[in-house]
């Protein structure tokens, strides 16, 4: 019988045993192996190096809401600013490109933003097919116009009095270019055309918009940022979607009289994206929007490197809980072996007996342990994409962002080998009891 | 025999308490791993490990930078800073970088770090551009470092705004 042999009947002769430390230590892989996964792909979608500008401004608040929003498609806008303050950005020598962004509706999760069709060519994203749609200022002004005819529509029926008869307006087919990734995950193609829903994120009873479908004209190429994530629609048809109105009541109760052509602020926007000369430029005029009342400035480059320190030390505790759990693991391997040796005394004198030296003893019963951590190294492995696979869905859901579950990393191959180690460790123990059990004495039948 | 087993179990389980109770500390931040992740005089250009000390440098300081006052169009570069053109300089100060978060390509090096918000932010002639060389990225970090390199000065053009006036091409940089 060789030594493998051996080893696989006292693993087979004690199957509970073996199995539940196999168990023990799979789950242990497993969540190391599963945090590590997901800690990655984190790293990976916030760390994306190529972030396409320098600055976003938005309403007063968060910076780092600012940035979730803007960037990274994810938690709320933290409010609105002026139209004004959008072209006053344009027109500023610091500024190579400002694009405005509106948010606050969604396509089965995947967030609906209006914008302009400089986003393309500003921030360096690549059209895979198609084209971009036809943004125009005039159409722009236009439907902030009639937005705000829609807001005084509504004060009138509020307040009992009939509606003045809103002005016919003719739209332009409303176009949109949609993500990588949303195009791979809702088989929009182009040509086709989608509703939007309200809110940021799905809800089976929100409202839909039906009467406005916009007609996809192109599909991005995958960028792996957060752009792969949403559909981008022309900026002016984002406020002919219902309840897109002016949200200040009392400016389109003022603004009754006709509204002028050359109004400074007709409407308003959720934030803007802004890429610089020169990041050398940015000091002066982070400092000068943040200094004003109406609007707040703030580099996403410094805002994730913050979440990172704060959000960093948790994946630590979960790490160090994982690693925990690995030697408790270990614990109860080294427990279950030596609480094995009192059956196996004399299967040990036979072996000796027979010519098996004490090393070889000892060999086996450390081997014994490395199995058991092997099989269920390997085994945590597999478990732990399959928790990777299965957390997928959660984890688009709650931050928009998912982990290729059929990746494997290098630092699985360390995890492995640390459990080999632990193995051998933990068999160290018994592996010296058995060492030293005299033949003489355990060779008679014991009971 | 009994007693041996129990004497076992018993420190295995006190040797994980103790690694509980110090892995929790530090993850706690308690007692942080070592003070600074990156010790003083440590690389940080990504993929080497040389430090200083193997080009002979001039020193340049933001106080020798902040000597006049810039206005754009108008003002001529000094004499005295010119004579650092094309020379390797070293120099001391924060970096800020805005446009990747990792393997930083490119950044400005400030006198200090920029906070919100009082005083003035530093003007385009007392800060400087820091530039890594081809295929060369940086790590953060979030104290003073020093940067050495070749110094360039004059007005850099972008559609005829100015957009820097000093220029460092980075070879080395270390933490101070």
């Amino acid at each position: 019988m060789n030594l493998l042999k051996i080893i696989l009947k006292n693993m087979r002769q004690r199957a509970l045993a073996t199995t539940l430390t196999t168990i023990s230590v799979a789950l242990a892989v497993a969540l190391t192996v599963a945090i590590l996964h997901i800690k990655h792909g984190m790293e990976n979608r916030f760390e994306q190096s190529a972030i396409g500008y320098e600055m976003v401004v938005g309403a007063k608040g968060s910076p780092l809401q600012l940035v979730l929003n803007t960037v990274f498609n994810l938690d709320i806008s933290p409010g609105n600013i002026p139209w004004s303050l959008v072209e006053k950005l344009r027109e500023d020598r610091r500024v190579k490109a400002a694009v405005p962004f509106s948010v606050g509706d969604n396509y089965h999760g995947f967030r609906i933003i209006g914008t302009t069709d400089q986003f393309g060519e500003a921030f360096g994203y690549k059209l895979a097919e198609g084209r971009w749609f036809n943004f125009s200022e005039a159409a722009l002004r236009d439907a902030f116009i009639e937005a705000n005819e829609h807001a005084h529509e509504r004060i009138a029926e509020e307040r009992g009095e009939t509606p003045p008869k809103p002005a016919e307006h003719h739209h332009e087919a409303s176009e949109a270019v949609i993500g990588a990734t949303v195009a791979e995950q809702t088989g929009l193609r182009v040509g086709q055309t989608f509703i939007a829903a309200h809110g940021l994120e799905p809800s089976p009873n929100a409202e839909q918009h039906t009467d406005n479908p916009w007609t996809i004209v192109g599909i991005l190429a995958p960028t792996h940022t957060a752009v792969d994530r949403g559909l981008y629609i022309n900026l002016d048809s984002f406020y002919h979607i219902e309840g897109h109105e002016v949200r200040d009541k009392s400016k389109a109760e003022a603004k009754k009289e006709e509204p002028k052509d050359n109004d400074p602020d007709p409407g308003q926007v959720s934030s803007v994206a802004v890429k610089l000369r020169s990041p050398i430029l940015a000091l002066t005029l982070y400092r000068e929007i943040n200094d004003s009342d109406n609007a707040m400035a703030a580099f996403p480059a410094v805002e994730i490197r913050k979440l990172f320190s704060i959000v960093g030390n948790i994946d630590h505790i979960l790490l160090a809980q994982a690693i925990l759990i690995g030697i408790v693991a270990g614990v109860a391997i080294a427990v279950s072996i030596y609480n094995s040796m009192s059956e196996r005394r004399r299967e040990i004198a036979i072996l000796r007996a027979l010519g098996a030296r004490r090393g070889t003893i000892f060999a086996v019963v450390v081997l014994e342990a490395v199995s058991i951590c092997a099989i269920g190294a390997v085994a945590g492995v597999i478990g732990g994409h399959i928790i990777v696979f299965l957390a997928n869905a959660a984890l688009q859901r709650v931050s928009g962002f998912t982990v290729s579950a059929f990746e494997f990393q290098t630092v699985e191959l360390i995890v492995v080998a640390g459990c080999i180690i632990l193995g051998a460790l933990a068999g160290l123990g018994p592996a010296a009891r058995a060492y030293r059990t005299e033949v003489a004495k355990n060779l008679a039948p014991t009971s | 025999m009994k007693i041996v087993k129990r004497v076992l179990i018993v420190i295995a389980l006190l040797g994980v308490a103790v690694a509980a109770g110090s892995l929790g500390d530090w993850a706690m931040g308690r007692k942080p791993p070592p003070p600074r992740a990156i010790p003083a005089g440590a690389a940080l250009v990504e993929g080497t490990d040389s430090s200083l000390g193997k080009i002979k440098t001039l020193d340049l300081s933001f106080d020798l930078l902040k000597k006049w006052t810039y206005i754009e169009g108008k003002s001529q570069i000094p004499p005295f800073i010119r004579a650092f053109d094309g020379q390797n300089v070293q120099m001391a100060g924060y970096m800020m970088p805005l446009q990747d978060v990792k393997s930083i390509k490119s950044f400005v090096l400030v006198p200090s770090l920029f906070g919100c918000c009082y005083g003035q932010p530093p003007a385009v002639n007392h800060v400087i551009l820091v530039k890594m060389g081809e295929g060369k990225t940086a790590k953060y970090f979030g104290d003073t470092i020093l940067v050495r390199g070749r110094f360039h000065s004059g007005e850099e053009k972008d559609d005829g705004y100015v957009v820097s006036l000093y220029r460092i091409d980075a070879e080395e940089i270390v933490a101070q």
